[in-house]
């Protein structure tokens, strides 16, 4: 017997009742996925639900049913427009429901049974499709990437003991953002994304409240391990937690208050004391060098986000003299860096920042190599010299004395000290090499020098070659990893008693023969302090002492880095971004450089690939080759490519586009570029464009169109007309939806049949119902509305360009005067008019007229902007002083886009005022002619 | 955590756990030694040769195993480079360190298709070594100094690595051959480049050259010093103080160097012992007396035997058709199918300049 919408309707009523009943805590919210029906179930509502909309029944009484309708497609999101394809796949729900109808219900389910809440910016923009999707838990689209992502942070993640959700949730967050932007939607949702990490922890376990309804958390780890990788993945981090879970006995990790991330961050990096290192070339010379710490804790421990390092430079001790991006202390981060001079190092901070970054500055001010006369090093296994803490030799080790003045000859005389060559200055090395019994000479020459000597338990790794942390002394580990170490005592002993951080005393009898190989285990993350105590047999040393000195051995335990950035550090060849913030646009108009740097003669084949709001790549196009090392004006043609057609819609349209370079065998290195996708934005069908609605925005969104013939004229669209497609004639239009104060514009390209060359041209006219100055006043934010906006369409990125030029023009020749502004764009385009007329009509005061013509703009005076040029000549020879003008007439030639004339602008009569200065108006724009120029001879000397 | 003290297997047991391998015979073997140098390679790069091999060798004194654990090092080394786990450049302008002319880095994780299905898998994942997880991380098998994946049934092995992000390497990028030349041609280009190097005599301390031999199947026995006899252009290495001799190319005059090319290629594509021995083979082939190689066949395969070392790109060209095999009376031996065999010849002699050894009565070449 077929079952009705209203059986259906109160099943699932008694179904989340019970969910809600089984949740009792507010932690647990209830998903509307969690609805427990079969997919054969699924089906059969389907066609209730589309019959019922034929039939035109009210659709109120079953909301609970539409709820979990909504919510199933959202699983099935493939993140292209939720709206289009709600409808598409529920017709007629345009005539008889509508979406706030829809997010009321849920509104409705979240108030009668807990139901989960979607929060975050991405909820507030997207705020009726958040409301379906996250109530899909984690659409099937996106489970490769969550997947991932557990394996990555799998350590990390059973660390954080005894944490609730939403601190996994937030964790989730601050770590795994920067796949792809609706990747980082759901990572936004905290408390769904930590219930899911608890759940996919425990599904194998027993416990009180399942964290999801089992049923729904079996599917959706069906679903999920149906790729290789993804069960991978999944079984790997699964393993991990469940493991963690085990050894604490509780819910997730350890029950703790703190994590070992947290741990990591408070004691993880010594404020003081930092390492000296040495390494020897193959010609047998050294060279110091300066070991940093691990960047990433002190910006947590001082709260300070690494997008604050993009506002600061910073010097670095080895560099002390060239100021650099603030973020190259992320990449010094670890490592050990040569330096030139002992005394650039030596007692003064690693690391300034400028402006100073309040907590992080404080910080990296106690960071210094301290000052004295002279430093130790041990000699380790890996052939680099490292700082000894605490000042002590022993037997059989070989050291590097670093002195800032000569050791006195009797010390080298006793030590056996030799002087080796270096190549760092105001240094001198000696290599001492400790003999097997020290006699009392040797313990005096030693004392002299301040050195300590001590018989002690040398402990050294065995087997995995360590990672040392030059910086603090420590050696570093991975939580897979079981430290095995090798313990070696000065003195034959009985037996060691070995504790990690001052607990688990163990007691481990000493071989009998050789070393004695102890393992530790595998060491949750964090710092941890193991010490060996040794108890000697009965045969006292030279000195008579009976016991060994204690020795410690610093252990970090970090978790793994993922392999795709491991490798990218450690390539052949590298890849950048200058500056380093760059946006694409900047790529485009050759404001910022890629730059490669790789063994020479490589060829070097470079890549676009762009990606979708799920992180799909959509497209990879080839922008070209070059052979390394790359010249600039290459590198400039190749970022240049992704202006043009084919390309340039695609780039615009991406919200991440991936330059990659693959250099042979080497490997493949890129950067990545993001922009973000607005919740209104317009899509291109042929030649009809289409507004995409996100935000729920609805009928409160007011739409404008602009044709490019005329792009002053505005005219008024009814916004149902947008549903199903706006058809744009040839050349094309700019519209511009208004939402909330907000506007989302495009200028849609149709170019129409395009037979000859003539046809690309277009007569377009910037009209104005008054030819006066004041009309500027109306152009300016013309110019913004189309300056903003997304070209879309072949040709758009050249037909927007020609609108904007003839805006620009007309202003100029409101301020200019028309047969002046003439002549000037003539002369720019090369066709007639030689700027020296031009120049002569600027005004009386020849000389600033001459410097408008012979300075060069694109790079003025060293250390000076072109305005500040510009004003400087301006106050020079007394063009005004009037101090609102310079800065205006400068914005409106260069950059009218910044110009500000609205009433909170300068005085409504600065316009009034501009128009009476005609030399300082013609000055600027004479002087963006010139630029203009510049850089167009500086392309042709490229090209040539 | 468990404190313990541990018997050396127990040690070496466990350590191969930490490496990700699975199967462990109790002592330092070359699948484990060549986990560890990939492992050592990423923690240490760039870093030169000599510094990677002596931090691996000392971390694994006293676990037991081989008696020359240092050599055991340095084949496997060797057999990482050949095989593109690890590459040896010449320092970038970028480095922050100049300590050797050359530089030892981890390859990025890649993978090369072989006629049967199944893929090498080269490079190093960072600090997992392998870039696998879960159950195809089970399915790697380690074979000497090289790893091999076949694929699960169903399987498309190629998307599922790329997905990774692992570099699909073809054929050809991986081999990375030179171009088919005659032999006197690549001699006289690698002479005009030594003849274009400034004339003096020096005295090179510990140099030693490749000298013409009536039997030059005994390679070792070619080594030797420069006596006043020999003149000419000689392939040679001299000695650093540290790290490994330096290859070169030296034109000696009544056995003294008058002028010396250190042998590199542009863009570090080939390894410098490479070229030298492609040299060699080159000098020896001009002069009418072509290095050899001997077929022996074992059905179902054919074993080909080397009396001198190959350079990287020829043994990986061998591997990828079949494998490498226990030497028999030569210096390398490698198993191909015996339908493979013809191309495999042509092969060493295009690009080699190597002869087939003729039959002898009885003997085992076909």
């Amino acid at each position: 017997m077929p079952v009705t919408l209203d059986a259906w309707q109160e099943r699932l009523e008694r179904h989340f009742t019970q969910l809600a009943a089984s949740r009792p805590v507010a932690d647990f919210p209830v998903f509307a996925l969690e609805h427990g029906l079969s997919a054969a179930d699924l089906d059969e509502i389907g066609i209730l639900l589309r019959a019922q909309l034929r039939a035109r029944l009210p659709l109120r009484p079953h909301w609970l049913v539409w709820v979990v309708y909504a919510a199933e497609l959202g699983y099935a999101y493939d993140g292209q427009e939720f709206w289009q394809s709600f409808e598409d796949q529920t017709p007629y729900w345009k005539e008889q429901g509508t979406r706030r109808q829809l997010r009321g219900w849920y509104r409705q389910f979240q108030k009668a049974y807990g139901g989960i809440i979607p929060t975050g910016p991405w909820a507030e923009h997207f705020s009726i499709i958040a409301w379906p999707i996250t109530h899909a838990i984690l659409p099937r689209d996106l489970q490769g990437q969550f997947a991932r992502l557990l394996y990555t942070l799998r350590f990390d993640l059973a660390s954080l003991a005894g944490a609730s959700a939403a601190v996994v949730g937030d964790f989730l967050s601050a770590r795994g953002s920067g796949g792809s932007s609706r990747f980082d939607n759901l990572l936004e949702q905290t408390s769904l994304t930590g219930r899911l990490v608890f759940a996919l922890a425990q599904q194998d376990g027993r416990t009180a409240i399942p964290p999801i309804y089992p049923p729904t958390l079996a599917r959706i780890t069906g679903d999920l391990e149906l790729r290789q990788n993804s069960r991978d993945w999944l079984n790997d981090a699964r393993a991990v937690l469940r493991d963690a879970r085990v050894r604490a006995g509780s819910s997730l990790a350890p029950s703790r208050g703190t994590s070992g991330s947290q741990r990591d961050s408070s004691s993880g990096t010594a404020r003081s004391s930092q390492g000296l290192v040495a390494r020897q070339s193959s010609a047998g010379d050294w060279t110091l060098g300066i070991a940093y710490p691990d960047i990433a804790p002190i910006l947590q421990a001082t709260g300070v986000s690494p997008t604050a390092l993009d506002k600061a430079s910073v010097l670095l001790a080895d560099r002390p003299e060239l100021p650099m991006p603030a973020r190259a202390l992320l990449t010094v981060s670890v490592r050990e860096r040569p330096i030139n001079s002992l005394a650039d190092a030596i007692g003064k901070p690693l690391a300034v920042l400028n402006p100073p970054i309040p907590a992080l500055s404080d910080y990296l001010s106690h960071l210094r190599i301290p000052a004295a006369s002279r430093w130790l090093l041990r000699l380790q296994a890996d052939g680099i010299a490292r700082l000894v803490r605490g000042n002590h030799v022993r037997a059989r080790e070989s050291y590097l004395l670093v002195a800032s003045s000569p050791v006195p000859e009797n010390s080298v005389q006793d030590l056996g000290l030799r002087l080796q060559r270096t190549r760092t200055k105001g240094a001198l090395i000696y290599l001492m090499e400790v003999p097997d019994q020290l006699g009392r000479y040797y313990l005096g020459a030693l004392a002299r020098l301040n050195i300590g000597y001590a018989l002690r338990t040398t402990i050294e790794p065995a087997g995995l070659v360590p990672r040392w942390d030059a910086s603090d002394g420590s050696t570093v580990w991975l939580p897979n990893e079981e430290i095995v170490v090798r313990l070696s005592p000065d003195t034959p002993v009985r037996e060691f008693t070995i504790g990690i951080d001052g607990a688990n005393w163990t007691k481990v009898p000493a071989s009998a023969v050789g070393d004695t190989i102890v393992s530790l285990g595998s060491l949750p993350i964090g710092r941890h302090v193991v010490e060996v105590r040794a108890a000697a047999h009965s045969v006292v040393s030279s000195d008579g002492d009976n016991r060994l000195e204690p020795e410690q051995f610093v252990v970090r335990v970090r978790a793994p880095q993922p392999w795709t950035d491991g490798v990218r550090e450690q390539a052949g060849f590298r890849v950048m971004l200058t500056p380093a913030n760059a946006r694409i646009a900047d790529l485009v108009c050759g404001a910022a450089m890629l730059e490669i740097i790789g063994p020479p003669d490589r060829l070097a084949i470079i890549e676009a690939e762009t990606f979708d709001t799920n992180g799909h790549a959509t497209q990879r196009a080839p922008l070209g080759h070059t052979t390394l090392p790359a010249t600039p004006r290459a590198l400039r043609q190749i970022g240049a490519k992704l202006g043009k057609e084919p390309l340039s819609e695609l780039i615009q349209a991406s919200p991440r586009i991936d330059i990659s370079v693959r250099v042979e065998e080497l490997g493949r290195c890129g950067v990545s570029l993001r922009q973000t996708i607005d919740p209104l934005r317009w899509k291109l069908d042929t030649s009809s464009a289409r507004l995409v609605d996100e935000a729920g925005a609805d009928e409160e969104v007011t739409i404008e169109r602009y044709d490019i013939r005329s792009p002053g004229h505005r005219l008024v669209i009814p916004r149902d007309q947008c549903h199903f497609g706006l058809t744009i004639e040839p050349p094309g239009a700019l519209l511009t939806a208004k939402f909330k104060g907000r506007r989302y514009s495009a200028v849609i390209s149709n170019p129409g049949r395009l037979e000859t060359f003539t046809d690309l041209a277009i007569h377009i006219t910037v009209g104005s119902r008054q030819d006066t100055i004041h009309a500027v006043r109306r152009l300016i934010p013309l110019y913004r509305l189309w300056m903003f906006a997304k070209p879309l369409g072949t040709l758009a990125p050249l037909r927007k360009r020609m609108v904007l030029d003839n805006i620009h023009w007309k202003i100029a020749s409101l301020v200019c005067g028309p047969e002046w502004a003439a002549r000037l764009r003539s002369a720019i385009s090369g066709s007639s008019a030689p700027l020296d007329r031009l120049q002569r009509e600027v005004g009386p005061a020849r000389g600033f007229a001459y410097r408008m013509r012979s300075t060069n703009w694109r790079q003025p005076e060293e250390g000076l902007i072109p305005l500040d040029e510009f004003k400087k000549c301006v106050a020079t020879y007394r063009i005004t002083n009037d101090p609102a003008l310079p800065a205006l007439a400068f914005q409106l030639a260069f950059e009218p886009d910044q110009v500000r004339l609205d009433s909170s602008g300068p005085a409504a009569d600065v316009l009034d005022r501009l128009g009476r200065n005609l030399a300082l108006v013609r000055g600027a724009y004479l002087a963006r002619a010139v630029r203009d120029r510049q850089s167009q001879e500086l392309l042709s000397e490229e090209a040539a | 955590m468990t404190i313990a003290a541990i018997d050396t297997p127990e040690a070496v047991r466990r350590l191969c756990l930490s490496l990700h391998l699975r199967e462990c015979v109790g002592e330092p073997s070359v699948p484990m030694i060549a986990q560890a140098l990939r492992r050592a390679a990423h923690v240490l790069a760039p870093c030169p040769r000599h510094a990677l091999e002596r931090a691996v060798c000392k971390s694994l004194v006293g676990l037991g195993g081989a008696e020359d654990l240092e050599s055991l090092v340095e084949e496997t080394t060797e057999a990482l480079l050949v095989y593109g786990d690890i590459l040896e450049m010449r320092p970038l302008d970028a480095d922050s360190w100049r300590e050797s002319p050359t530089v030892l880095r981890p390859a990025p994780p890649s993978f090369v298709a072989r006629p049967d299905g199944s893929v090498i898998v080269v490079g190093v994942a960072g600090d997992d070594i392998t870039p696998f997880a879960g159950e195809t991380e089970t399915r790697l098998e380690y074979r000497g100094p090289l790893r091999l994946l076949a694929p699960a049934p169903q399987e498309h092995l190629a998307i599922t690595l790329k997905e990774l992000g692992l570099i699909e390497l073809s054929e050809n990028a991986w081999l990375r051959l030179p171009p088919i030349e005659p032999a006197h041609a690549y001699v006289a280009r690698w002479k005009s480049d030594l003849g274009a190097c400034p004339f003096h005599k020096v005295n090179i301390a510990g140099l030693r050259v490749l000298a013409a031999s009536r039997d030059n199947r005994l390679h070792r026995d070619r080594w030797t010093e420069p006596t006043p006899s020999l003149g000419g252009v000689h392939v040679a290495r001299r000695p650093q103080k540290y790290g490994k001799d330096v290859w070169c190319l030296t034109e000696l005059e009544a056995g003294q160097p008058v002028r010396v090319l250190d042998l590199h290629s542009r863009g570090d594509r080939l390894r410098p012992c490479d070229i030298a021995w492609r040299i060699q083979m080159a000098i020896d082939a001009e002069a009418g007396a072509a290095q050899q190689f001997r077929v022996r066949t074992v059905q179902p395969e054919s074993f080909i035997d080397f009396f001198a070392p190959l350079p990287s790109w020829a043994t990986r060209k061998l591997t990828i058709a079949g494998r490498r095999a226990e030497p028999h009376r030569c210096l390398m031996s490698f198993a191909v199918p015996n339908s493979d065999l013809g191309p495999q010849a042509e092969f060493l002699r295009e690009r080699l300049w190597l002869q087939l050894e003729q039959p002898r009565a009885g003997g085992e070449t076909r």
